[in-house]
C-alpha cells in the first residue's frame, strides 16, 4: 500500500513539473516577443516568415548575424502553396504575427492594415528598383511591401528552334499578332517539329493565361475594378468581350498546335522543362522560373527568348508587344505586434537582404530569381531573363495589379473551366457561360 | 471513511486518465465545440469579425451544388471501394490462412501499401497513371493506357479507387485473417464429415461466423473512404476540372480558398453527420446478423 502510494506521489510530482516546465518556458517566449529584446537592452529579435528555398534565406541570415550580432533573426520556414497562406493566416488570427513575412500580393491586400506604412523608404527604393517597380506595387497608395523578385512571363521561344524551322534570324518583335502567330506556327510544324507545349495545370491556365484578361480590358488599373465589378453584376456582355474572345481565339491556335494534344492535363512541370529545353517544343507558354527545371537538363539549349500572348490582329493592341511582370512576393513589416526597435531591425534586414553582395547572391544564385534592382552586383545564369528584362526595361510591360483583386479560388476555379476547354469538353459558348456563372456566383 | 476512499478514486483516475482527458479535450473536444459554434456565424480570418447568422450557412450547405456533386461522387467512390477492398481481402485472406508456402512474405507484401502515407502513395500512383502506364500503352498498343488516366473524369475516378483499394485492402486482409482463425476448426471438420463442399463450407459456415470481422472491416473501410483527403489531393488535386472533388477536399477548398469558414464548417458537419449516420446503421444491420458456433 506503501509503496503503491509512493508511486502515485512520484507519478503526480512528475506531471506537475511537466506541466509547470510547459508554462515556464512559454511565459519567456511571451516576454521575448512582447518587447522584442532579450536579456541586453540593445538587443533585438525579430520573426521573419518565408520559404527557404535552397537554403537562401539561411545563407543570408547567417550573413546578416555577422555584421549586426545584436540582431537575432529567427526564420519560420514554411511549404509554397496554399498551405503558405493557411499558416500566415494561422498566425495573425492567433495574434502571433511575425515581424516580418514574405507574402503574395493579395495576402498584402486582405491584411492590409495590419502592415507597417513604407513611405520613409518609398524614395530610397524608388531609386534602387527598376522604373515602375515601386509604383506597380502600391496598395491603394501605400507602400507596404517591398519588392525582391521580378517574373514576366508569355511565350517562351527557344531561339535555335525557332530559327531553323524558318531558315534565318528571328525577330521576335515581328509577331505581334494572331496570324503571325499562326503562321509561324505553321511554318514550325512543317519543319518537323511541334510549335507549342501548354502547361495544363490550373494556375498557368486560369491564373497566368486568364489572368491576362483583367489586365488587358484597360491600362488603367481602376477601369480594370469597375471590369471585375461589373463581372459581379453579370453587367458585362461576354459574347462581345473583346479582350475575351480573343484570348480564346489565340487559345485555338496553342491548343492545336500543343505538343501535349493527346493528353493536354497531364502538367508535368518538369517534363514539359525537359522538351522546351531539348527543343522537342518551339514555344512555351511560362515564365521565367522555367529556369529551375530547364537548367538542371542535360545538352539544353543556350538561346531563349519572349513574345507577348497576342490577342488580336491590329499590331497595336495593349498587349500584342508587352508582356506581363510583376512581383510575386513582397517582403512586409507586421504592425500590430511588434515594438518600433522590431520594425527598425526589419526594415535594415530588408535593406540589407536586397542591397548586399551576400543577400544578391543568395536570390540569383540560389533561388535563381530576377531581381528587380538597377545594380545588381551578382551575374545570373538564367537564360530567361534578359530577355524578360528587356521588355521590363523598355517599359513594354501590362500591369498585372489587378491579379491581387481576384478571388482566392480563382486560379482553381477559372482554371478548371480553362482545362474542359481544353480538352473539348467545352465549347465556347459554355466556357463563356461558366466564366460568367463563376464570376456571379462572387457577386451575391 | 466513505468520502475518502471516493477521493481517492477521483485522485486516481486523475492522475491516470487526467492527462489523456486534457490532450483529448484539447485536440478534439474543445476544437469541435469551436467549429460548431463556427457553423453560426461568418467569420473571417482577415477581419476577425463574427456576427452570427443563425442557420443560414446550413441553407447554404444545401444549396451548395458543387456540395452536393462532390457528396453524390464521394458516395460512389465509397461503394465502389466498399465492394473491392472488402472482395478482393475476403479472398486474398481466405488464400493466405489455406497452407501456401511463403504466407508470412504475402502478408507483408499485402500490408506494406498501408505503411506508406496516403500523400506518397498518391504521387506514386500518379506518376504510374500519368506517366509509366502511357508509357507502356503506346509501346505495346494497350489501348486503355495510351492516355492518362487522370486526364479524363471516369478514369480518374477509377484511378483513385485502384488506388485506394491497393491501400485498403492489406489492412484489411490481417483483420479477415484473424477473423478465419477464430473459425473453430471443429466445426468445418464436422460439416465436411456432413458431406459440405467447400463452397457450402464457405458460404455457412465461414461466412456468418466472421461477420465481427466483417462489420469490422466495413465500417473502417466506409468511415476511411468517406474522409479520405490526402489520396485526392495527391493523386487527382480535384482534377480533371474538378471532376473529382471529394467532399473533404471540397470543404478544405470551401474554407481555406474561397475563405468561407462558416460554410465549409457547416459543410463537415453535415458530413460528420452523415458518415455517423451510416456507420451506425451498418454496424447495427450487420450485427443482427452475427452469430456464435
Amino acid at each position: 500500500m506503501k509503496f503503491k502510494m509512493a508511486v502515485c506521489s512520484l507519478l503526480l510530482v512528475c506531471l506537475v513539473l511537466l506541466f509547470s516546465a510547459c508554462s515556464s518556458s512559454e511565459d519567456s517566449n511571451t516576454t521575448t516577443s512582447e518587447n522584442g529584446k532579450t536579456n541586453r537592452d540593445e538587443d533585438v529579435k525579430l520573426t521573419f516568415y518565408t520559404v527557404n528555398d535552397n537554403n537562401t534565406f539561411s545563407e543570408i541570415i547567417k550573413a546578416y548575424e555577422e555584421v549586426k550580432p545584436e540582431v537575432e533573426v529567427e526564420m519560420i520556414n514554411a511549404q509554397a502553396g496554399l498551405d503558405y497562406i493557411q499558416k500566415y493566416e494561422a498566425l495573425q488570427a492567433s495574434g502571433n504575427a511575425p515581424t516580418l513575412a514574405m507574402l503574395e500580393p493579395a495576402t498584402i491586400l486582405k491584411y492590409k492594415d495590419s502592415f507597417l506604412d513604407l513611405e520613409t523608404e518609398k524614395e530610397k527604393y524608388q531609386n534602387l528598383t527598376l522604373s515602375g517597380t515601386v509604383e506597380r506595387n502600391l496598395f491603394e497608395g501605400k507602400f507596404l511591401g517591398v519588392p525582391f523578385t521580378t517574373q514576366g512571363y508569355g511565350l517562351l521561344f527557344n531561339t535555335r528552334v525557332v530559327e531553323e524551322a524558318i531558315g534565318g534570324k528571328f525577330d521576335p518583335e515581328s509577331i505581334n499578332t494572331q496570324e503571325a502567330l499562326a503562321g509561324l506556327f505553321e511554318k514550325i510544324k512543317a519543319s518537323g517539329t511541334t510549335p507549342v507545349i501548354i502547361h495544363g495545370a490550373n494556375w498557368s491556365l486560369g491564373s497566368h493565361y486568364m489572368g491576362l484578361n483583367y489586365a488587358l480590358q484597360s491600362k488603367s488599373n481602376e477601369d480594370n475594378l469597375n471590369y471585375i465589378e461589373g463581372l459581379k453584376n453579370g453587367e458585362v456582355d461576354l459574347s462581345n468581350d473583346n479582350v475575351l474572345n480573343g484570348l480564346i481565339d489565340t487559345f485555338d491556335i496553342l491548343k492545336e498546335y500543343n505538343l501535349r494534344y493527346d493528353d493536354p492535363l497531364v502538367a508535368n512541370i518538369e517534363h514539359d522543362g525537359i522538351d522546351f529545353a531539348r527543343g522537342n517544343a518551339a514555344f512555351y507558354f511560362m515564365g521565367d522560373w522555367a529556369w529551375a527545371n530547364i537548367q538542371p537538363v542535360e545538352g539544353h539549349d543556350k538561346e531563349y527568348g519572349i513574345i507577348p500572348v497576342p490577342i488580336s490582329n491590329d499590331p497595336s493592341q495593349y498587349g500584342n508587344n508587352e508582356i506581363p511582370v510583376s512581383e510575386p512576393f513582397l517582403f512586409s513589416i507586421d504592425n500590430t505586434k511588434s515594438s518600433p526597435e522590431q520594425q527598425q531591425a526589419a526594415k535594415d534586414f530588408i535593406e540589407f537582404m536586397v542591397t548586399s553582395e551576400e543577400g544578391q547572391s543568395a536570390f540569383v544564385n540560389l533561388q535563381r530569381i530576377t531581381m528587380p534592382y538597377k545594380d545588381v552586383k551578382v551575374e545570373s545564369d538564367n537564360l530567361l531573363s534578359p530577355a524578360i528584362q528587356k521588355y521590363a526595361e523598355e517599359g513594354n510591360t501590362i500591369n498585372i495589379g489587378i491579379m491581387k483583386y481576384l478571388p482566392g479560388d480563382h486560379y482553381a476555379e477559372i482554371g478548371s473551366v480553362m482545362q474542359k476547354y481544353l480538352t473539348d469538353n467545352i465549347d465556347r459558348q459554355g466556357f463563356i457561360e461558366e466564366f460568367g456563372d463563376y464570376w456571379q456566383s462572387k457577386g451575391e | 471513511m466513505r468520502q475518502n476512499k471516493k477521493l481517492k478514486n477521483i485522485g486516481i483516475f486523475l492522475l491516470f486518465g487526467g492527462p489523456t482527458l486534457i490532450i483529448f479535450s484539447a485536440v478534439i473536444v474543445i476544437p469541435f465545440i469551436f467549429g460548431l459554434y463556427l457553423t453560426f456565424t461568418n467569420w473571417s480570418v482577415a477581419t476577425g469579425d463574427s456576427t452570427f447568422v443563425g442557420l443560414s450557412n446550413y441553407f447554404e450547405v444545401f444549396t451548395d451544388k458543387d456540395f452536393l456533386t462532390s457528396f453524390w461522387f464521394t458516395i460512389k467512390y465509397v461503394i465502389a471501394c466498399l465492394i473491392f477492398a472488402n472482395l478482393i481481402a475476403f479472398f486474398i485472406a481466405l488464400a493466405l490462412t489455406s497452407k501456401i508456402n511463403g504466407q508470412g512474405l504475402l502478408r507483408t507484401g499485402f500490408f506494406t501499401p498501408n505503411l506508406i502515407g496516403g500523400i506518397v502513395l498518391g504521387y506514386l500512383w500518379q506518376t504510374l497513371f500519368s506517366q509509366v502506364l502511357p508509357y507502356l500503352g503506346d509501346q505495346y498498343g494497350w489501348g486503355i493506357f495510351e492516355k492518362s488516366w487522370l486526364g479524363d473524369p471516369d478514369k480518374a475516378f477509377w484511378a483513385l479507387v485502384v488506388a485506394s483499394v491497393w491501400q485498403l485492402v492489406g489492412y484489411l486482409v490481417i483483420i479477415y485473417m484473424a477473423g478465419f482463425a477464430s473459425v473453430p476448426k471443429e466445426v468445418i471438420e464436422a460439416s465436411s464429415i456432413d458431406g459440405a463442399n467447400y463452397f457450402q463450407i464457405l458460404r455457412k459456415i465461414i461466412l456468418p461466423l466472421t461477420i465481427p470481422s466483417i462489420i469490422i472491416c466495413f465500417f473502417l473501410t466506409i468511415t476511411r473512404a468517406f474522409l479520405a483527403y490526402d489520396i485526392n489531393l495527391s493523386l487527382t488535386d480535384g482534377g480533371p476540372y474538378n471532376s473529382t472533388e471529394m467532399v473533404s477536399y471540397h470543404i478544405v477548398q470551401k474554407a481555406f480558398l474561397s475563405n468561407d469558414y462558416g460554410a465549409g464548417q457547416a459543410q463537415a458537419i453535415v458530413l460528420f453527420m452523415a458518415v455517423a449516420l451510416i456507420a451506425i446503421t451498418q454496424t447495427y444491420i450487420l450485427k443482427k446478423r452475427e452469430v456464435e458456433a
